[in-house]
């Protein structure tokens, strides 16, 4: 059983007007075998929580610590993350022309094993024909260059075809959801379904309650405002689905504003 | 000598060439060429500081060209034949040809034609029509200055695909020339892939020199590929109505070398169309300098000339620049153009990274997609993968250097 931990986690970004703290304060711990959602208004930091899991480059953590199986990962650029078993499907994947899909997925794999042991290219294209079927893709898609000119519906099944070529210990799915129609989210729910196990956990960020129709999560968090505030079985997702999260906030005495209330300055002139 | 000799002697030249020349009227080219020497102005390069490469080599009694794999069949009418042993004066699509396209009024161009000692003569007869390409490889034997001239001249409504490879042997030091002109009759369609891969110990001045007539399509691909300093200008001009020519060229400088290129199209008939595509990347400490000139001359109504140059540098102490200059004296056009210099893009490496690919591995991906848009278009696989392997190998070697700074 393999164990990713997060303590304590406080990151900050830079953009034009300075150094902007998002996380503040984020406890999280998964295993092998679990699958875990995050749920949570927009602009929260579930994408930076992703991210700086992943090890991108453009999120600084300011305090606490990743723990990779007791190990800290923090001073670990991103390509060694990956290969000790993390695995992000992101929200906005960059296309890459003159690369084809097939041709990314088999150095992705090889890059995992030495060079006595790279994948021959008839177990690969076996491999590929298998899970290309599982995710209802046209043979085509493999010879295309890397999201070039996917449509969104189209790069969120490839990022899963990627996740089931590469079966990684740990994923981080971020809105795989956004953006499907009703039959690609059945697909590419049944791919996420298939690579579960033991060994295998993962972490999935969405909106909407009803994903979690099709991949039953075992534990539910809420975050807001940078922090998991409250964690709970699926029926969590349910009532949030139903109630939205002004109540919970209030509840929880929180000072963060929500899109779905009137602005602030507003609700004190009442 | 690094700065070329003064004058040209004509008498020299009468002594060392007329006796091997196999026509009057070369010998009377030469010594025309060698009359303006030294009053010629240096060709135009902008931002390339080239005055002082040793370009001037002293033209061996034997130039010391090879053909690795011999020159190709003559059939179908094809005719390729050593511009040396020819009889020019036998052949009149020679005489009303040779150094017309790639016109002698500038300093190196007068002391190339001066003392050529290699070259070919090729024609492709009218209505020629050969789905087998033409391969040319062509090898510079080490220290013996070659200065190389080669005429190809495509009929009317002809269909072909030349592919012409320069490499150099590794030794001794020259500073040699090739200098090729390229005839695109009316109605025909040319696809010409050149790819010159010198070692360093060469330093030369390559000029590629085409017209297309009424018609005519040439698609043209390059790939420039050199270890040591070289200039290299590829030229179009678009005479004939409705003439269209797409130049894409990619290329690669590492170590300290200088790689400055002119990439030209003259749209000079009405309706013409003139696309340049230039990716290149720098390693190192060294330089590359795209100049893409888009130039429609006066009466070329409805003319339009794109052009995007496109330079990635992959070092701090690389230097490199994408000039695009669009001059433009008629109305009646459409012209655009691109350019950027910048270094690989962050999200892409972040990406692919992402999946375990190592930074060099992710490095080269990134690279091959952005040349990819030219390397596609190579006519021939075989000579696209020895593009593909070479620009790999060069890469590697690059990073190797890189990781070594470290
Ligand atoms: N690279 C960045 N540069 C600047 N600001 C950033 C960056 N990444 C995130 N932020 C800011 O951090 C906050 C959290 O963003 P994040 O993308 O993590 O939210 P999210 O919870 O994923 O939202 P959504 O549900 O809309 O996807 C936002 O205010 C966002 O603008
Ligand atoms: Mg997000």
């Amino acid at each position: 059983m393999d164990t990713l931990e997060v303590k304590d986690l406080h990151v900050a970004v830079d953009d034009e007007d300075g150094h902007q703290v998002i996380l503040k304060g984020l406890n999280l711990t998964m295993h092998t075998g679990e699958i875990h959602a995050i749920m949570g208004p927009n602009g929260t930091g579930k994408s930076t929580l992703s991210e700086t899991i992943m090890g991108n480059p453009k999120y600084h953590v300011t305090q606490g610590d990743i723990l990779l199986n007791g190990e800290s990962i923090l001073d670990w650029p991103v390509d060694k993350r990956a290969r000790h078993g993390l695995f992000l499907a992101m929200q906005y994947p960059a296309e890459i022309a003159g690369v084809t899909n097939a041709e990314f997925m088999r150095a992705a794999i090889n890059a995992r094993r030495d060079d006595d042991h790279q994948i021959g290219v008839r177990e690969f294209i076996q491999k590929l024909d298998d899970k290309m079927a599982i995710l209802d893709m046209s043979e085509e898609m493999a010879e295309r260059y890397l999201n070039q000119g996917f449509s969104g519906g189209e790069k969120k099944r490839n990022e899963i075809l990627q996740l089931l070529m590469i079966e990684p210990p740990f994923a981080i799915l971020d809105e795989i959801d956004s953006g499907l129609d009703i039959d690609a989210l059945k697909v590419v729910s049944k791919g996420v379904n298939a690579m579960r196990g033991d060994n295998f956990g993962a972490l999935i960020i969405t909106h909407y309650q009803r994903l979690l129709n099709y991949i039953v999560p075992d534990v539910v968090h809420v975050m807001m405002d940078g922090r998991i505030v409250k964690s709970g079985n699926a029926d969590l997702a349910k009532t949030l689905e139903k109630e939205g999260y002004v109540g919970l906030r209030d509840d929880l005495g929180l000072d963060v504003p929500l899109t779905d209330e009137p602005a602030a300055d507003k609700k004190e002139a009442h | 000598m690094a700065f070329g000799p003064k004058t040209l002697a004509k008498q020299a030249i009468q002594d060392q060439f007329g006796p091997r020349d196999h026509s009057a009227w070369l010998t009377a080219q030469r010594l025309a060429a060698a009359k303006i020497y030294g009053t010629a102005p240096w060709p135009d390069f902008p931002k390339v500081q080239f005055h002082a490469w040793p370009l001037f080599g002293a033209p061996a009694a034997d130039a010391g060209i090879r053909y690795p794999d011999g020159l190709p069949d003559q059939k179908d009418g094809l005719l390729i034949t050593p511009l040396l042993d020819a009889a020019i004066d036998q052949m009149p699509w020679a005489t009303q040809y040779l150094f017309q396209e790639a016109t002698v009024k500038d300093r190196l161009t007068a002391f190339h034609v001066a003392q050529i000692n290699s070259g070919l003569l090729i024609h492709v007869p009218d209505h020629f029509h050969q789905a087998d390409p033409i391969v040319l490889n062509t090898e510079l034997l080490a220290g013996r200055t070659a200065h190389h001239h080669v005429l190809v001249v495509v009929g009317e409504d002809a269909q072909v695909t030349i592919v012409d490879r320069y490499t150099g042997e590794v030794g001794a030091k020259s500073g040699d020339s090739v200098v090729t002109e390229l005839v695109v009759g009316a109605g025909s369609r040319v696809n010409y892939a050149n790819v010159d891969a010198f070692d360093d110990n060469i330093t030369a001045f390559i000029r590629r020199q085409a017209t297309v007539a009424q018609d005519g399509v040439l698609n043209w691909t390059g790939g420039v590929l050199n270890d040591g300093n070289v200039l290299v200008d590829t030229s179009t001009d678009l005479v004939g109505t409705g003439a269209e020519a797409d130049v894409k060229m990619v290329a690669l400088a590492s170590g300290k070398q200088i790689q400055g290129m002119n990439t030209r199209i003259t749209n000079i008939g009405r309706q013409t169309t003139a696309n340049i595509l230039q990716h290149g990347v720098i390693l190192e400490n060294a330089t590359l300098v795209f100049n893409g000139i888009g130039h429609i001359v006066k009466g070329a109504r409805g003319a339009d000339a794109q052009q995007e140059n496109r330079v990635l540098m992959l070092s701090r102490t690389a230097h490199g620049d994408a000039n695009p200059i669009l001059l433009i004296d008629e109305n009646d056009v459409k012209a655009g153009h691109a350019a950027s210099v910048g270094r690989v893009d962050e999200s892409q490496m972040y990406y692919l990274m992402s999946r375990g690919l190592s930074r060099d591995l992710a490095q080269r991906l990134v690279i091959r997609g952005f040349l990819g848009a030219v390397l596609t278009a190579i006519p021939l696989p075989a000579v696209q993968k020895d593009l593909i392997d070479t620009i790999e190998r060069k890469l590697i070697h690059g990073q190797a250097v890189a990781h070594a700074q470290e």
